[in-house]
């Protein structure tokens, strides 16, 4: 499985991205935007905001770091390597996740010391943000490897524009039809800001979705490059 | 094809346990395509390799080869047949650990530098104390050190196919699969590839080589095979392929039937002269009226070897 060796290297090259690459720039820039509407806003409910950079960054990353041509073709050289397919999704994964849970920690931090959020508030706040960045990197990852950066942009703007509408909310606004009920269904099937600003209230239906995304992105990321075989 | 005069499942000298090569094969075929576009791109090979032998691939451009070194290294699963890295299937992290691939066209993750690259690969071999001692160690059996720092992204064809051969050192290798690893570098590197990977095969290291550079291949490998439509369609020790002496004429005229035995080239004639003496070679031109001007006796070419047997009608297309 997964080693420690291996996990520092993935998280090297998340870090090289970062670097070298506009992940950084963006990175930055939505933790500024973000903290800073937060502080003015005077927001005190940080699993919302927290849980938004946490996805938002995670699918940022998933993006720079393992949707492009060359990042997939490059995977061919890694499996080659004495490491199995499911090893190589588990450590980009957990670099991914990493990503989007410092930015989302980074963001509590800066809320924690303005004296925004008390403890508990920050805590909670703190759990949002990497639960949901663990399931942006697994629901990124698997759009990474299964579509390339078309479906990692796709799931981006669905949940920038769309994912913060609940589907009771959506079912009511939109006309019965094959809209509303593949609209419900996508809402409730994906990563989406409507469920995961939950996190931090520790709803259990939340975090058993953010659960199945990161545990279930990796899985079908582990069999897509698998498949490349056959 | 089998290939089995050399350590293939044997029994170890002055001993009874059983001896596992290092890379064998048997009828292995790869397809691509279905119905009308469906190509066969390996259809049967088998081979074995010994410890410290260099095998060479030879064949046209789409012979297979590239289909053939990829299902050896278990990056594409053969649809019939059989290999054993070492003993293990091919696409397990054991038989990686002694096998390793340079592939023809090899991509590397965008924004690493080659040093990063190789410490990345590197994780899969050694644990964190040794990564940088194991990429270093690459860097410097590759010749990689003078672009160390660089990207390995815009590196040129020919760095990166040092870094390919760079990373398929990492570990402790045993079976080397280079997929024209030598085209593009430059004589100096190639001279410096080549010795390396005699050395490694010194060593004890199995290396089967892909390449179009036949002089190198003449140079290097033990055994050479010629593949054709994904047939391996002649295969010998390369000693036994070069002892032969070939007779070259110069004609005056070139004539309008070629003779039975005798191939044309871009001046004339040759034939193989095998046991005979050159005087009875010429005499049989003579005999046949062939209108000698010239004539010089070589050694036989890998090159000959290889048109020769893909030339041939008779074998399959």
């Amino acid at each position: 499985m997964i080693t420690t060796a291996h996990l520092t290297a993935e998280v090297h090259l998340v870090l090289c991205r970062a670097r070298r690459t506009r992940l950084g720039l963006w990175t930055l820039a939505l933790l500024a935007a973000t903290t800073a509407l937060a502080i003015h806003a005077g927001v005190a409910d940080a699993g919302r905001t927290a849980s938004r950079l946490g996805l938002l960054a995670g699918l940022m990353g998933a993006g720079f770091c393992a949707a492009s041509d060359a990042d997939r073709a490059a995977l061919d050289l890694a499996r080659a390597h004495p490491v199995t397919a499911l090893a190589l999704a588990s450590g980009r994964w957990a670099a991914l996740a990493l990503l989007g849970a410092t930015v989302a920690s980074l963001h509590v931090a800066v809320l924690g010391f303005t004296g925004a959020l008390g403890p508990g508030a920050a805590a909670a706040g703190l759990a949002a943000g990497v639960g949901a960045a663990g399931a942006a990197a697994g629901a990124g990852l698997c759009a990474a490897w299964l579509g390339g950066n078309a479906l990692v942009g796709g799931l981006f703007a669905y949940v920038v524009l769309a994912s913060g509408v609940p589907p009771d909310v959506w079912v009511i606004i939109v006309r019965p039809g094959v809209l509303r009920t593949a609209g419900a269904v996508v809402l409730e099937f994906l990563p989406g800001l409507w469920r995961y600003r939950e996190l931090a209230a520790g709803d259990l239906g939340a975090w058993c979705h953010a659960g199945a995304w990161a545990g279930g992105g990796v899985a079908v990321a582990a069999w897509l490059l698998a498949g490349r075989r056959r | 094809m089998g290939g089995r005069r050399r350590g293939g499942g044997g029994v170890a000298p002055g001993g009874t346990a059983p001896v596992t090569a290092p890379l064998e094969a048997r009828d292995v075929v790869r397809r691509f395509g279905r119905g009308r576009w469906r190509v066969v791109a390996v259809a049967g090979v088998s081979l074995t390799l010994a410890p410290g032998e260099i095998v060479g691939v030879v064949g046209a451009n789409g012979a297979g080869k590239t289909t053939l070194l990829r299902v050896l290294a278990g990056l594409l699963d053969p649809h019939h047949g059989t290999v054993r890295i070492a003993g293990h299937p091919p696409a397990t992290p054991a038989a990686h650990r002694v096998l390793g691939f340079a592939p023809d066209a090899p991509a590397f993750p965008p924004g690493l530098t080659v040093a990063e690259v190789l410490r990345t690969l590197a994780a899969f071999h050694a644990g964190r104390a040794g990564v940088r001692a194991a990429a270093e160690r690459a860097i410097r059996l590759a010749g990689l050190d003078e672009v160390a720092g660089h990207l390995a992204a815009t590196l040129s064809a020919g760095w990166r196919r040092r870094l390919a051969l760079g990373q398929a050192m990492l570990g402790a290798r045993r079976v080397l699969l280079l997929d024209e690893t030598l085209a593009g570098l430059d004589p100096v590197a190639r001279r410096a590839v080549c010795e390396q990977l005699a050395a490694l095969a010194a060593d004890g290291a199995a290396v089967l080589l892909s390449s179009h550079d036949l002089a190198a291949v003449e140079r290097l490998a033990a055994r050479v095979l010629v593949l054709r439509a994904g047939t391996v369609v002649r295969e010998a020790r390369t000693s036994e392929l070069l002892g032969e002496r070939v007779l070259e004429v110069t004609l005056d005229r070139r004539p309008a039937i070629t003779p039975a035995g005798f191939r044309r080239t871009a001046r004339g004639l040759e034939l193989d002269v095998g046991e005979e003496t050159v005087e009875a070679a010429l005499a049989r031109c003579r005999a046949l009226g062939v209108p000698v001007r010239g004539s010089r006796v070589r050694l036989r070419t890998l090159e000959d070897v290889v048109v020769e047997a893909l030339g041939d009608p008779a074998l399959p297309r």
